[in-house]
């Protein structure tokens, strides 16, 4: 308020030093600042960007930054489709057991269920997802033996899908299918001896598979099973023997065929991998809502099991996945967004050589849009620790491939694999080595003091500087699972 | 280069421009007891009180040219802007008050003191790309602000930071060479997140179909994440001159838009590799809300929901203040207080790059803080004369003193060393410092003034607050382009000597 004054209240000319008279803010005395002077090579030294401008505002809000205290948003699909920071919407997260892997990976889920993204968890071993997944109303399959079973020849949702398409769209998610079948039973051949299939008897395999095609076909209703590729074989239809090389001797067939037969029938009885996926689909995965399959009652001692019941999760799903993008190119359903999470990877890796090509097989999508992948898993040294040399190179493919890679603490020895594949700074490796630092005893109160690295995650992303998150749980978070109670300071 | 050298690069060697006369006098005091003692021995002709008298008035004006402060300060120039304040407060310039009640004219809400004559206009440069542009008439000034984008040096190995930062010496020294620029300056301003982008990006994200524990979880991280955390603005503005010089007219905001067009794309890209993120010049809009917040924090929120949302349209007649309030030793704008510092002693010795981080990040107890460089390049010409004039004048103080003194002889080193330095082409270029601390409650100025002074020795400088000039001041920290030493009542050339 300007004083009602007997002068004009015309305002007066603007000076260079801005209005003159009372209440016109005019500059009396300008002190500048006192200057100094160098040469620019030593004036850049006083280097003002030093302060990070944060990371984009774009994705579900994971926590705060560990440095600035600003809110971090991230998830692999976000960040793909809206900032162009990634190559592929993929993520690999490792880290040492205990440090809330699963608790990042949990955030983006529920997250990205707010956003319209159906995460789907292939493969839950711990139960760490499937509270979850029930609490955001989805589907949870139990897999096991005796709990439920998940048919390997069952191509699911696309056999379905395949009968609603026509022309080249069907051919190719036909061949997709058969190309899925195979695989599968190859790996399962691989976990059970611990060593692959022969070319020829994946030959035979393949043929024997678009045999039983040709008797059940998608209209019949039934699905095949296990038992009844084993009878194809034992049949020895003309176009198996051909590809059998049997010179027209069926001994000499049956001689060819032995070892398969013997590795296909063990798997479906109560041999090592119990029937588990020799008998039909006890639930049909559904496309329009978050899925977990649950295959926590598979005990920690039955690795092969383990491994042979996420091989086939993920290749149930991800078959299912590109089934849904093929309806959604034809039209014929809307277009949906997934986040795939396939859990404990080295699990799998670890059960037989060549594991490694059959995870790219089965897990490859023709479309990269719209489908989040997390990958987890302990440590690099799970990968590094393949047998195989062709292998490890492959495993290495994983993490390299990966838009990002999402680290908890690492142990220092650890560390130099680590480096070979992501670049780390001197600053971001010091970070990795402190959060892996052990939990204090806390004789006091008896009870388990949580690690000091709890929730702390270095997102990186190709050699741009690691974003240092802590994921603060929520309220709404703490009460679905048990293992966050921990969290509760 | 990738040099196997672990020991970090150190920089320093920072040099006060002051011209030296006898025993630490300035060339100008010096000159001016000369003068005197002469006059004192013509006066003792005509009569001995005269002499007296003369000789007083002499070793008055020659002691408050000569006595410094610890800032380095005369008490000639203590008491000029004791004089100059009580002027201000009697004549009321101290207070502005805008808008329909106020004197700023027609109701608007102008922005006060040497940036009231300013006006904005907006240009494309070389890309396209819109950018806006300060003119300020009085001074033939017309400054461009670029917006960044700032990586941050956390996590950052040292050799990177190194890269960086030779970059951003790379681009300093091309200041020197950019035709009629006259300054730059960088501003680092930190405040308090709004929380508005988290809202924007939860609610333009979120479907309706959305399960009901996703919906609250977002809704928890939406009211208790942004609290405490901070946003950081870098922006650079460049000034550039449109006065006349010799062989060029005065030219006109139009010209100089064009001239600015063409070398915008060329400063941009030179930017990308000293960490300062992607540059981009700011819009009209853009640079009317950075300036509209910057003078009342609390439209903050209200400006980034209406950007949101179409836009807030804020243009620059309502980018200033309703009302502001200078005293002595804080400014009073709108809904909040400042404090401005300026740097009175640049890092001795050598420092590291990280010398500043410390002062530029957020910090808890000030909301709003704004750390400005200011640079002022020497052309390659200026630039040799200078240092060269900066070694004769070590030279010189250390020939004086018979004892070879070790402060003189490390001058000499240093001078010496400039003048390599500026002869291998780099530039040579003049930097100051301000700090504003902006809190919303005169209660509050205490403590950010006492987390300045925890900051200032950690970033290995002394600060000391503008008084009698804080609104110059704070305008000067904003990327405004506002040049101070040429706003001056006194031109420079008199105050170098000084």
């Amino acid at each position: 308020m300007a004083r009602m004054t007997k002068q004009s209240r015309q305002p007066r000319r603007v000076t260079p030093r801005g209005r003159p008279g009372p209440g016109g803010g005019m500059v009396g005395y300008v002190d500048p600042a006192p200057e100094w002077r160098g040469t620019s090579v030593q004036v850049c030294g006083l280097w003002p960007f030093g302060a990070g401008a944060g990371s984009p505002m774009v994705g579900v809000p994971l926590g705060r930054d560990l440095d600035s205290g600003a809110t971090v948003c991230c998830d692999p699909v976000s960040w793909f489709m809206r900032t162009g920071l990634l190559a592929n919407p993929s993520m690999f997260v490792l880290g040492r057991p205990g440090l809330g892997k699963s608790t990042i990976v949990r955030r983006m889920a529920l997250g990205l269920s707010g956003y319209g993204v159906h995460p789907m968890i292939f493969g839950d071993l711990k139960p760490d997802y499937a509270d979850l997944i029930r609490a955001i109303g989805g589907q949870v399959i139990t897999l096991g033996r005796g709990r439920g079973n998940l048919n390997v020849l069952d191509p699911g949702e696309s056999g379905r899908a395949a009968t609603r398409l026509t022309g080249d769209a069907r051919h190719r998610l036909l061949a997709d299918i058969h190309g899925r079948r195979l695989h599968m039973v190859s790996a399962l051949v691989t976990i059970l001896r611990s060593a692959p299939p022969t070319d020829r008897e994946e030959t035979i395999l393949s043929t024997a598979l678009n045999v039983l095609d040709d008797r059940y076909d998608a209209r019949s209703g039934r699905v095949p099973v296990l038992a009844d590729l084993v009878r194809v074989i034992k049949d020895a239809p003309e176009a198996v023997r051909a590809v059998a090389l049997d010179r027209g001797d069926i001994t000499r067939y049956r001689d060819i065929t032995e070892n398969l037969e013997a590795s296909l029938t063990a798997l479906l009885g109560d041999g090592r991998l119990g029937g588990t996926f020799a008998r039909p689909t006890t639930e049909a995965m559904k496309l329009d809502r978050p899925v977990c399959f649950d295959v926590s009652g598979i005990d920690d001692s039955e690795s092969l099991l383990q491994a042979a019941a996420l091989l086939s999760c993920w290749s149930y799903g991800f078959g299912a996945v590109s089934a849904a993008h093929a309806l959604a190119d034809a039209g014929l359903e809307p277009q949906r967004n997934y986040f795939l999470v396939m859990d404990e990877l080295w699990r799998v890796l670890q059960a037989g050589r060549g594991l490694v090509d059959r995870v790219n097989a089965l897990t490859r999508l023709d479309r990269q849009r719209g489908v989040g992948l997390a990958m987890i898993t302990h440590s690099i040294d799970d990968l590094m620790a393949l047998p195989a040399e062709e292998d490890r190179t492959k495993a290495r493919g994983f993490v390299e491939r990966a838009g990002m890679v999402i680290s908890a603490g690492l142990p220092p020895a650890e560390l130099p694999q680590l480096t070979q594949i992501v670049e780390l700074t001197e600053a971001e490796r010091r970070l990795l080595v402190d959060w892996s630092t052990p939990p204090a005893w806390d004789a006091a109160h008896g009870r388990r003091a949580d690690p000091p690295g709890l929730g702390n995650f270095l997102i990186k992303v190709g050699n741009r500087p690691g974003i240092p998150v802590h994921v603060d749980l929520t309220a709404a978070e703490l009460e679905i699972n048990n293992t966050n109670r921990r969290w509760n300071k | 280069m990738a040099t196997e050298e672990i020991t970090p690069r150190t920089y320093g060697n920072f040099r006060k421009p002051h011209t030296s006369g006898l025993r630490g006098l300035s060339l100008g005091a010096t000159l001016l007891l000369l003068v005197g003692l002469v006059a004192v021995v013509l006066a003792s002709l005509v009569s001995l009180w005269a002499a007296l008298g003369v000789a007083m008035a002499l070793a008055l004006v020659t002691a408050s040219l000569g006595l410094r402060d610890r800032h380095d300060r005369t008490l000639m120039q203590r008491g000029a802007v004791r004089l100059a304040w009580r002027r201000t407060t009697s004549s009321g310039g101290h207070l502005y008050r805008s808008g329909p009640l106020g004197r700023s004219g027609y109701g608007t809400c102008r922005l006060p003191g040497l940036a009231a004559e300013s006006t904005l206009t907006e240009a494309q440069d070389g890309y396209g790309r819109p950018f806006a542009m300060v003119t300020i008439p009085a001074t033939g000034h017309h400054t461009v602000v670029i917006s960044c984008d700032a990586d941050g040096s956390a996590l950052v190995d040292e050799r990177q930071i190194d890269t960086w930062v030779a970059h951003w010496g790379q681009w300093l020294s091309a200041l020197g060479a950019e035709p009629d620029l006259i300054a730059a300056s960088v501003t680092v301003e930190t405040a308090p997140d709004s929380g508005v982008r988290l809202q924007q990006e939860i609610d333009t994200n979120s479907v309706a179909e959305a399960p009901r524990l996703a919906t609250e979880m977002l809704r928890e991280v939406l009211s208790s994440y942004p609290e405490g955390s901070a946003q950081i603005a870098t922006r650079i503005a460049l000034t550039y001159s449109g006065a006349a010089r010799p062989g060029m007219p005065r030219r006109s905001a139009e010209d100089m838009a064009v001239h600015i067009g063409t070398r915008l794309p060329g400063l941009t890209a030179g930017l990308s590799l000293t960490s300062a993120g992607t540059a981009v010049p700011m819009t009209a809009t853009e640079l009317a809300e950075a300036v509209r917040v910057a003078y009342d924090p609390t439209v903050a929120t209200l400006v980034e929901e209406a950007r949101a949302t179409g836009g807030t349209g804020l243009t620059w007649k309502d980018a200033g203040p309703m009302a502001a309030q200078e005293a002595w030793d804080h400014y009073r704008h709108d809904g909040a207080f400042s404090v401005t510092w300026a740097m009175t002693e640049a890092p001795q010795g050598e420092v590291f790059s990280n010398v500043l981080t410390g002062l530029v990040q957020p910090h808890r107890d000030i909301a709003r803080k704004r750390v400005t460089l200011l640079y002022r390049p020497h052309t390659r010409a200026e630039g040799a004369r200078v240092v060269q004039q900066d070694y004769k004048n070590a030279l010189f103080s250390a020939q004086q003193s018979q004892i070879g003194r070790a402060r003189e002889d490390a001058e000499v080193t240093a001078a010496r060393r400039t003048t390599e330095e500026q002869a291998q082409g780099h530039g040579v270029i003049r930097f100051g410092l301000l700090i504003t601390a902006t809190v919303n409650a005169a209660s509050e100025l205490p403590k950010a003034a006492a987390a300045i002074d925890n900051l200032a020795p950690a970033a290995r400088i002394a600060v000391r607050p503008v008084y009698g000039s804080q609104a110059a001041a704070f305008a000067a920290a904003l990327p405004l382009g506002l040049v101070l030493p040429l706003h001056t009542a006194v031109p420079q050339t008199v105050r170098d000597v000084m």
